[in-house]
């Protein structure tokens, strides 16, 4: 079971990584959505993709357009992960499988990934 | 016309009387010849004085021819002839005619004086009905005239009211005749003065007074004569009162602040008040007979035949805004509201038209227009600051909220090793939130006034290096080598703790926008000067976007790709500033940009070192 976390912020990504890998999980972390559709393309598919928004080189939208296009990877379930204020409309917006308001607590991310990872 | 019957005898009738008469005498001589005898001329003169006073001078000489020849014929040898034989006889006939014809010629004389006299007497009587008639007609006149007329005599009394003065006077005429003008009388003051005068220096006069007594107004011409003085008056209350009222209607017009213009239907100024000469700057000399036009511009001349298509519809037209010229050929924006004119019998005529200088109310209405814009725009950024305040200060908490979970667990497990790293990553949370916190109140800090300098001396060189080794983790992990070139001790007067922050934001934004490549961090030393420079050859900045950068709130990229709250320059150049040093960017997008500080060694006014 292998979760893709991409976010800017590698202390959110550090974090993620040992609470994930602690439930026993795969990690794959990207700091951006380049680096994301990188790793997904070298073949190594989430279960999940838990997908921060505001980023450098490639954000969270231009990411998720990227994603749609490519009939390999349209169909992983993408949660996304933000601090922005109205997560609920940017998920509508991107046709995201959930969305996830940071501050998120450690419980409520596990829970989330294991719908997709059971 | 008056006849006389003597003069409306016929000349037939007289001169037949005189024919019978003759004959009549004729025949009396001849039946009473005897008696006759010695006086044979006694009838024929009977005849000649009934003629002549029955039918004038004509049939008395007829009577006389007529006589003398029956006589002749029928009287004197030879008989039945008018031939005279006896001289005495040819006497006698030659005294006859002699008397007759004097009678006669008397006669005549006295019927032309009775002709003469008779015809004085019909002039006279002519002329007395025509002054009768004269004298009716002008009572008539003064009768129906509509203006009051009173006549008084040299003592002032009234000799004569025609019945206008007695509607007026309020007075019947019996009441007035015979009694004094200037006592008791329905006459003010000033006409009494007037009346004085033309009565005293016999002239005109003429008084326009109101008259307490009557309540009215009166007009009055007064006209002396030899035997007193006549006068005229009319009641004119209503047409002061209508003047009056002009009056106030054009005192109102003219201390009118908005211009009121009034124009014919082809759209000529009509009248022209203080307000429009003040507002358009021509005299109403110059303007009135002037096309409306002229005041206006010239891609606005059509205006005018629509504006009087609607006036001759009997449209009004209500605040409506345009733009007007004035003399000097300055343009300005009015609004304008007209009516149609009509007159008496209810034909549109013209126009009114009231226009008010807006220029005032639009430069109003733009600084409102702008004030909310501004309102707007800055609820907008504090909306923005909000939501970008809040994602900055999520995203360490949901770090910390993972690292502590983790920390238990290897706490639990006694992974001592992992759990002193894991305490040291949380540290570094933390102390981002303290900057995220410290910025903010920066935020309030500058913007009250309140940012004050702890100032020491203070070695540049030191923190740069402090700075750069403290975000060597966060810089390597972006990819990015920073390169310092800092020689040893550039000492200067300055805020350690504000510089550090200085270096901080410009060494994280270098890092944020470096895209991985290398960033050169230099410092070095003028004799009054030191100078900073941070170089990153990331995604640049556009030159729109280099001047709003120190701006609070602004950032020069998407806050899609590129998190902070878009205040870190706007602090920096708060405390450069406040350092009275300088700060600029020079940037190329795709390229790179170079932050440049100079601060002064001292504070200015302290001697240098």
């Amino acid at each position: 079971m292998r979760v893709l976390v991409v976010d800017d912020d590698y202390a959110v990504l550090d974090a993620f990584k040992d609470v994930l890998e602690d439930e026993g999980y795969e990690v794959s972390l990207a700091a951006n959505g380049l680096e994301a559709l990188k790793e997904l393309r070298r073949g190594n598919r989430p279960c999940v993709i838990l997908l921060d928004l505001m980023m450098p080189v490639m954000n969270g939208w231009e990411f998720r357009q990227e994603q749609l296009q490519d009939q390999a990877l349209a169909a992983i379930p993408t949660v996304i992960v933000t601090a922005h204020n109205r997560p609920d409309e940017s998920a509508r917006e991107l046709g995201a499988a959930s969305c996830i308001r940071k501050p998120v607590k450690p419980e409520q991310l596990l829970s989330t990934v294991g719908r997709y990872c059971a | 016309m008056i006849t006389f019957p003597d003069f409306s005898r016929p000349a037939w009738l007289r001169y037949g009387v005189a024919v019978v008469a003759s004959a009549a005498a004729l025949l009396l001589t001849g039946l009473f010849w005897p008696l006759f005898r010695n006086i044979p001329f006694m009838p024929a003169f009977l005849a000649i004085f009934l003629a002549g006073w029955f039918g004038g001078g004509g049939p008395s000489f007829l009577a006389v021819a007529l006589c003398a020849a029956g006589l002749d014929y029928f009287f004197y040898p030879p008989a039945s002839s008018l031939r005279l034989q006896d001289p005495y006889d040819i006497l006698r006939m030659i005294v006859f005619l002699g008397v007759g014809g004097l009678g006669s010629l008397v006669f005549r004389q006295l019927w032309a004086a009775k002709r003469h006299r008779a015809q004085l007497v019909v002039a006279a009587e002519r002329a007395r009905a025509a002054a009768e008639t004269a004298a009716g007609e002008l009572e008539q006149i003064l009768e129906s005239i509509t203006d009051g007329f009173c006549a008084l005599d040299r003592a002032y009394r009234y000799k004569y009211v025609n019945h206008q003065a007695e509607e007026i006077l309020g007075r019947r005429r019996e009441e007035l005749l015979g009694r004094s003008a200037l006592e008791g009388s329905p006459m003010s003051e000033a006409g009494i003065v007037a009346v004085r005068k033309a009565m005293e220096q016999g002239e005109t006069c003429h008084a326009q007074a109101f008259n307490p007594v009557l309540g009215r107004w009166l007009a009055t011409d007064i006209y002396p004569s030899p035997d007193g003085v006549a006068f005229l008056f009319r009641d004119i209350t209503d047409r002061k009162k209508a003047q009056e009222e002009i009056r106030r209607m054009a005192a109102i017009v003219e201390s009118s602040e908005d211009a009121i213009v009034s124009e014919d239907l082809d759209g000529v100024i009509t009248s022209w008040n203080t307000g429009a000469q003040r507002l358009f700057g021509y005299t109403s000399e110059e303007i009135v007979g002037q096309p409306i036009s002229r005041l206006m511009p010239w891609d606005r001349q059509n205006e005018m035949q629509e504006i009087l298509e609607r006036i001759r519809r009997g449209e009004r037209i209500e605040h409506f805004e345009t733009v007007r010229r004035s003399k000097d050929g300055a343009l300005f924006p009015v609004w304008i509201s007209l009516s149609p004119v009509k007159d008496e019998s209810g034909n549109i005529v013209g126009a009114a038209k009231i226009a008010r200088n807006v220029t005032e109310q639009k430069i109003q209405q733009a600084e409102r227009e702008l004030l909310y814009r501004e309102a707007q725009e800055a609820a907008r950024v504090r909306e923005e600051f909000l939501s970008v305040a809040g994602h900055e200060l999520r995203t360490p908490l949901t770090s910390l909220h993972f690292q502590l979970h983790t920390l238990r667990r290897r706490v639990k497990s006694g992974e001592q090793d992992k759990a002193v790293e894991l305490l040291d990553r949380a540290a570094a949370q933390l102390e981002r939130l303290v900057r995220l916190t410290e910025e903010l109140l920066d935020v309030t800090r500058i913007t009250t006034g309140r940012l004050e300098l702890e100032l020491e001396e203070t070695d540049l060189g030191q923190i740069v290096k402090e700075v750069v080794n403290r975000n060597k983790d966060s810089t390597s992990r972006a990819g990015c080598e920073v390169r310092v070139f800092a020689p040893e001790r550039i000492t200067g007067i300055w805020d350690r703790s504000r510089l550090d922050q200085v270096i901080t934001n410009l060494l994280s934004n270098a890092v944020k926008f470096s895209n991985g490549k290398p960033i050169e961090v230099r410092a070095d030393l003028d004799t009054s000067w030191a100078r900073l420079t941070v170089e990153d050859h990331g995604i640049g900045i556009s030159p729109e976007d280099q001047s709003k950068i120190f701006e609070r709130f602004e950032r020069a990229v998407s806050k899609r790709s590129y998190g902070g709250l878009g205040l870190g320059l706007w602090i920096t150049r708060q405390i450069v500033d406040a350092h009275h040093g300088r700060i600029e960017v020079t940037s190329r997008p795709g390229q790179g940009s170079t932050f440049r500080i100079e601060l002064p060694l001292k504070p200015p006014g302290e001697a240098l070192a």
